[in-house]
């Protein structure tokens, strides 16, 4: 307790007080001066652009943190599985996690711009060129950029698991006949319960930072299917809607609260 | 160790904590106590509506001031010289000189030598070039002529139109200025001695002798080249970093060095290299953008006078005194915020803190230019000041959430402020009610816009609303409606004159949509050819302006337009109008045109405007009363006369001071660019009053203002693209269009 206070009291000072006045402000108007109750939150509720960007921020979350969390474990297992060559590897996935939004941005623009070069090539083969951003496609290569950007960081978070598991169970098994999938599925993955909890709430966390490119590209407004609870919070502040902002994101903080407990419960408890 | 670990911790905990409690303290309003500054005060020149050729200062350290006399003689005007001499700027006596100037010629520059006996340049407009002649006073106060060979560094004969400062040293020797290159010496003869150059890459702009040093002034480099005048040699490259869009230099006692600009004026002590700010430029006129400073003197007793104009008739002397008994700075400061600069914020500053000496007035730009954030980045910033209750005390809103801000309590209700302006000042009142509702006007523009169409009168009297606009289109198969009838150019021309029909109230009215989109492409259809080839046959350029939440009418100097219609391309030409000063270009075109006029822009809303200059108040300002006489002073006569390019004034004695104003003697002219209009030209007088009026009948008949934002007008046009080039339809463009901005509505 010693010795996380500093770190505890930081924490407290920079997001747990703030979040409590924000938690207080849903509960006042703009300027934090007259009580409307329950008002906002009915507000905030009823707008469409809330319905939107939350459906859209869920079924992100759910297209993404699956796909990364399996395709993570499976090339970990993979690159575990090497006999050579295994931090060459690790390198290489972790990368995009190095590259800037910016530059993530100019290559985005770059090959999905109507007049990019995807679109020049599909020019080529005799299609029309498609304007990626400004239709529903935008949402994919979202999901495209997420996974590409966060594997390598899952990835590693596997392996780190993969390594605690130790070699006797997997030798024992071997002996006892067990082929490779059933070792996965027997030895592996109920051993991988406790990170698994870790790496499914890192990647919850890190699919909102996916708002960055998504801002840079396409601006404060942009094709519906990638329009997320942020874009929304951040228009609503522009706006000084100080009200529903706060009133969204104490909405938003009990779903992912909710959500992480009941991935504890799921995984973490069974450590 | 445990304890050790644990008082670590609890340290470092109690640090952490009184980090977060640091800020700047003190209350916003006072400032420190600092004593003496340099005050401003205004003196008349002797003679009124006259500006002097020159000022000079005699070796006693008085002031002289020229005024040439003339006649209406256009061929050979001058017809004398009168000198006036004062030692305090206040009390004048007046001298006839007998001085003449060779026939035709006028007056360029003036410097007196030690002995307080004048130098004359004189310039004549010969076959394609320019002459000059060089005289000296003699003791009967008459000129005699002096051989001179002006050459530059090269040897080369000077090019005598950028002959810029002349001044005589000790020695008699004279110094004259090429502007942009740098200075040229010659003997008491005529002959030249030796150039100083302002650099490889500077640009001369003054320069000032002081002992056996010359120094002169390099804008581009950035400081003060000072050369000695015995052998030539750069003695010292002096540094400045205070230069603004003009900077005199001048000299005063004991070898110092003054340079004056925008930022203030400034203090080079002999063989210094320092520059010590003494008059803060922000604190005086010398800030105002619509004066402008020149002849710089350092007065017997320590005051500076430099001579300031509006670049018309008049000139006032501005002295600078110091006065130890004012605090150096004033104590109450009132805060000013912006998104892009605005002249007439500066222009009004300085005219308060004239009225206000005790408060000083912070203009916060928040894009100056140099910033890579946008105006959302900024607004965001704002609101959290504002939320904070530390925002700025006055608003210009362009640019910002206006109705949210009323919305949510951020501005003050200026409703009795407006009933006192107008108890004495008779105002526009429908631009002024624009963001009046039921709880009173919480934000105020001061200037307003307005889409206009400029097409011959038998034309005009049909043009009722869109489909009349339409209907001419049809009618006319050999003539585009517009030069430039792309459907993009018809959109921006056209979008500010119909959107409020069918926008209101965050929501977009299907039926009126379709029809400003199926009308447009009726225009856009007619079988005449568009201007412009870059565009034909394709959509144009869907642009939104900037700035101003609102839409840009068209290009803004799209003078090819405007030529297409004064040489018979066109049926009409559309403009955006921002004020009696921009409308030069148009009143060419009027008069070219017979018995053509100038109507609102026909469209589904009638008499359509884009307030602009919005003002508010900061409801947490602790600054309020001084806030509202800002906010009284911007929408004052004198202030409103300003023409400053944003719009027309809602003054209507300001109003009808621009439309009887006369700018003689100004020629203005324009030509075309394009295919067509290469060798195209007009030109003329500036606008007569006569001419302004039918722009003021249609200030003062505006009804409808356009206030939908940029980011709604760039989503619908972006959607109905696909409807010009044929994609989709007009249903489908419709719901689109209902669809992209039926998230942006919702928020």
């Amino acid at each position: 307790m010693t010795f996380i206070a500093p770190s505890l009291i930081g924490v407290g000072i920079f997001v747990l007080l703030p979040f409590l006045d924000v938690a207080r402000r849903s509960f006042m108007d703009s300027f934090g001066r007259r009580f409307t109750g329950l008002e906002n939150y009915a507000k905030v509720w009823e707008n469409d652009a809330f319905r939107l960007a939350a459906g859209n921020t869920v079924k992100f979350a759910v297209v993404c943190i699956p796909a990364l969390v399996i395709s993570a474990l499976l090339l970990a297992a993979a690159v575990q599985g090497l006999p050579r060559g295994r931090d060459g590897f690790k390198t290489c996935f972790l990368l995009p996690l190095a590259v800037p939004a910016a530059s993530v941005v100019l290559i985005w623009k770059i090959l999905f711009h109507e007049n990019g070069l995807i679109g020049n090539i599909l020019l080529d083969l005799g299609w029309a060129p498609v304007d990626f951003m400004g239709s529903n496609a935008a949402f994919w290569i979202l999901v495209v950029s997420y996974l590409w950007k966060n594997l390598g960081y899952d990835m590693i978070l596997w392996m780190a698991g993969l390594s605690g598991i130790s070699r006797d169970l997997y030798e024992a098994a071997s002996l006892d006949g067990a082929g490779p999938v059933k070792r996965f599925f027997y030895i592996t993955l109920p051993n991988l319960a406790g990170i698994t909890f870790t790496i499914c709430v890192l990647s919850l966390l890190n699919s909102f930072k996916v708002f960055r490119e998504a801002y840079l590209v396409a601006g404060e407004h942009p094709h519906t299917s990638m329009y997320m609870l942020q874009h929304l919070f951040n228009n609503w502040f522009t706006d000084m809607d100080m009200e529903k902002l706060c009133a969204g994101a104490v909405l938003m903080a009990a779903v992912i609260f909710g959500l992480i407990l009941l991935l504890q419960k799921a995984w973490g408890e069974e450590e | 160790m445990k304890r050790v670990k644990r008082g670590t911790a609890l340290l470092l905990g109690i640090c952490m904590i009184f980090i977060t409690a640091c800020g700047a303290g003190g209350e916003r309003g006072e400032t420190d106590r600092a004593m003496g500054r340099y005050v401003e005060n205004r003196l008349e020149f002797p003679l009124e509506d006259n500006t002097p050729s020159t000022m000079l200062q005699r070796s006693d350290g008085t002031l002289d001031v020229l005024y040439t006399k003339y006649t209406e003689d256009s061929s050979d005007p001058v017809t004398g010289f009168t000198r006036y001499h004062s030692a305090d700027g206040k009390k004048w006596d007046e001298e006839t000189l007998k001085w003449t100037l060779p026939p035709e010629s006028f007056l360029s520059r003036v410097a007196y030598d030690r002995q307080d006996k004048a130098y004359v340049m004189a310039l004549r407009y010969g076959e394609g070039d320019l002459d000059a002649w060089l005289f000296r006073e003699n003791g009967e106060g008459v000129l005699e002529r002096m051989d001179i060979d002006l050459k530059d560094e090269t040897g080369s004969p000077m090019n005598i139109a950028m002959l810029g400062t002349m001044q005589i040293g000790e020695n008699g020797n004279i110094f004259i200025e090429q502007r942009g290159r740098g200075v040229s010496e010659y003997g008491t003869n005529g002959n030249f001695i030796r150039f100083y150059s302002s650099g490889e890459m500077g640009d001369s702009s003054g320069f000032v002798l002081s002992g056996d040093k010359i120094y002169v002034l390099d804008t581009v480099g950035s400081g003060v080249l000072c050369y000695s005048t015995e052998d030539g040699r750069l003695v010292q490259n002096i540094a400045f970093d205070g230069f603004s869009d003009y900077s005199i230099i001048g000299g005063g006692s004991g070898g110092t060095v003054y340079i004056s600009g925008r930022t203030g004026i400034y203090r080079l002590n002999a063989g210094g290299s320092m520059w010590e700010k003494l008059v803060d430029g922000s604190l005086t006129s010398l800030a105002m953008p619509s004066i402008y400073f020149s002849d710089f003197i350092e007065g017997p007793d320590g005051s500076f006078y430099l001579m300031g104009g509006d670049g018309g008739n008049t000139a006032q002397l501005y002295q600078y005194v110091y006065d130890p008994d004012i605090a150096t700075l004033p104590e109450k400061e009132l805060v000013v915020y912006t998104l892009r600069e605005n002249a007439a914020l500066r222009v009004a500053a300085g005219e308060f803190l004239r009225d206000h000496p005790d408060t000083r007035v912070n203009i916060q730009t928040a894009m100056d230019g140099d910033s890579a954030a946008t105006a959302a980045d900024m607004i965001r910033t704002l609101n959290t000041e504002l939320l904070s209750g530390k925002g700025p005390d006055v608003l210009l809103l362009d640019g910002m959430p206006v109705d949210s801000y009323v919305e949510k309590g951020v501005l003050t209700d200026l409703s009795h402020l407006i009933k006192e302006i107008a108890k004495s000042e008779k105002l526009n009142e429908t631009v002024l009610n624009t963001y009046k509702n039921k709880d009173g006007i919480f934000a105020v523009p001061s200037r307003f816009r307005m889409p206009a169409l400029f097409t011959e009168e038998n034309l005009a009297g049909d043009l009722t609303g869109l489909e009349a606009l339409a209907a001419l289109a049809e009618s006319h198969p050999d003539k585009p409606l517009i030069g430039d009838k792309s459907p993009g150019n018809l959109m921006n021309i056209l979008f500010a004159s119909c959107a409020p029909a069918w926008i209101s109230d965050g929501q977009i009215d299907e039926d009126g949509l379709r029809e400003f989109l199926e009308t447009v492409k009726k225009i856009a259809d007619t079988p005449a050819k568009s201007y412009g080839t870059e565009n034909e046959g394709k959509t144009g350029q869907f642009s939104v302006g900037s700035g101003v939440r609102g839409v840009s009418v068209g290009k803004q100097n799209n003078n090819e337009d405007l030529l297409h219609w004064a040489f018979g391309r066109a049926l009409a030409y559309s403009r955006e109008l921002r004020g009696y000063g921009s409308l030069s270009a148009s009143v060419l075109a009027l008069r070219h045109v017979e018995n053509s006029t100038v109507i609102h822009m026909p469209g589904q809303a009638e008499n359509v405007y884009i307030p602009c200059g919005i003002l508010g108040v900061n409801a947490k300002s602790e600054m309020k009363d001084s806030a509202e006489d800002f906010v009284k002073l911007l929408l004052s006569e004198p202030m409103q006369t300003a023409e400053d390019g944003e719009g027309f004034p809602v003054s209507m004695a300001a109003q009808k001071a621009l439309v009887d104003s006369v700018d003689e003697d100004v020629y203005i002219g324009m030509g075309g660019s394009g295919t067509e209009t290469e060798n195209e030209s007009l030109e003329g007088g500036m606008p007569e009053p006569k001419e302004k009026e039918i722009f003021m009948k249609l200030c003062n008949s505006v009804k409808t203002p356009y206030t939908a934002d940029e980011t709604l007008a760039e989503m619908i046009m972006n959607e109905a693209k696909g409807y010009f080039t044929g994609e989709k339809d007009l249903e489908k463009t419709v719901a689109d269009i209902t669809e992209a901005t039926k998230l942006y509505l919702s928020e």
